[in-house]
């Protein structure tokens, strides 16, 4: 199965809707959630900012390609638009596999490519509520 | 020939609206802008017009484009109408 969505408003862990296959011996969950530092200040959130459909595109072909290349059984991924207050989860990420290397790898290639190829960007919104957009960065 | 960040076109130019996001949109203070161009113009033609009018700011900043929301790695043609955007590195996850 795979299933990528990009949502408004909190997100809720979506492994539940696998079926057991019997067939795999890896499932792995990943969920990157918002620190309370963005490049030295301190925030109390981050606004995420999408490119639409083709952010939704992306993400879903990102998706394929990822499971072709790892020949992963499931990804699922969630991706949180607009504002995401500090401690809360910005994206879940499940996959599952025969073998648990392919889903480590897997898992973290997705995430390397994601900042690659699907257009979002990341505003930092200050204590007094004042967005800007943050510096690029590689380490996530 | 694009003549500004809020050019008007003129008879027989073609309309391309370019749409911002992140730092061009925070420097800028607004998510698109149209820009006039010559029938005929390409990416590349749409790039150097915005090498010359961006702020300095924003001139160091690397960008991909999209045309119509679809990746262009290499100079197309563009048309009348077209949404191009400038696509900053991107920060998702």
């Amino acid at each position: 199965m795979i299933r990528t969505r990009i949502m408004d408003g909190p997100l809720q862990t979506a492994d539940h809707v696998l079926s057991h296959t019997g067939q795999d011996g890896a499932k792995l969950n990943f969920s990157g959630v918002v620190r309370g530092v963005e490049q030295g200040h301190g925030i109390r959130g981050l606004y995420y900012e999408a490119y639409g459909e083709m952010a939704a595109r992306e993400l879903g072909r990102l998706a394929h390609a990822t499971v072709t290349k790892f020949a992963l059984t499931d990804l699922l991924c969630d991706h949180r638009i607009g504002e995401v207050p500090v401690d809360e989860v910005a994206i879940y990420v499940t996959i599952r596999s025969p073998h648990r290397q392919a889903a480590l790898d897997g898992m973290g290639w997705f995430i390397s490519e994601l900042k690659e190829r699907v257009p979002i960007w990341k505003w930092g919104i200050s204590p007094t509520g004042e967005r800007t957009p943050t510096a690029a960065e590689k380490s996530g | 020939m694009a003549r500004g960040l809020n050019s008007m076109s003129v008879v027989g130019q073609i309309e391309i609206k370019v749409v911002l996001f992140s730092h061009f949109k925070y420097v800028l203070g607004k998510s698109e802008i149209v820009l006039a161009l010559n029938p005929g113009a390409t990416t590349d033609d749409l790039t150097d017009h915005l090498a010359d009018l961006l702020p300095p700011e924003l001139q160091k900043i690397p960008y991909r484009i999209a045309v119509n929301q679809t990746y262009q790695p290499t100079t197309v043609l563009l048309n009348d109408g077209d949404e191009v955007a400038l696509l900053p590195p991107m920060q998702g996850g």
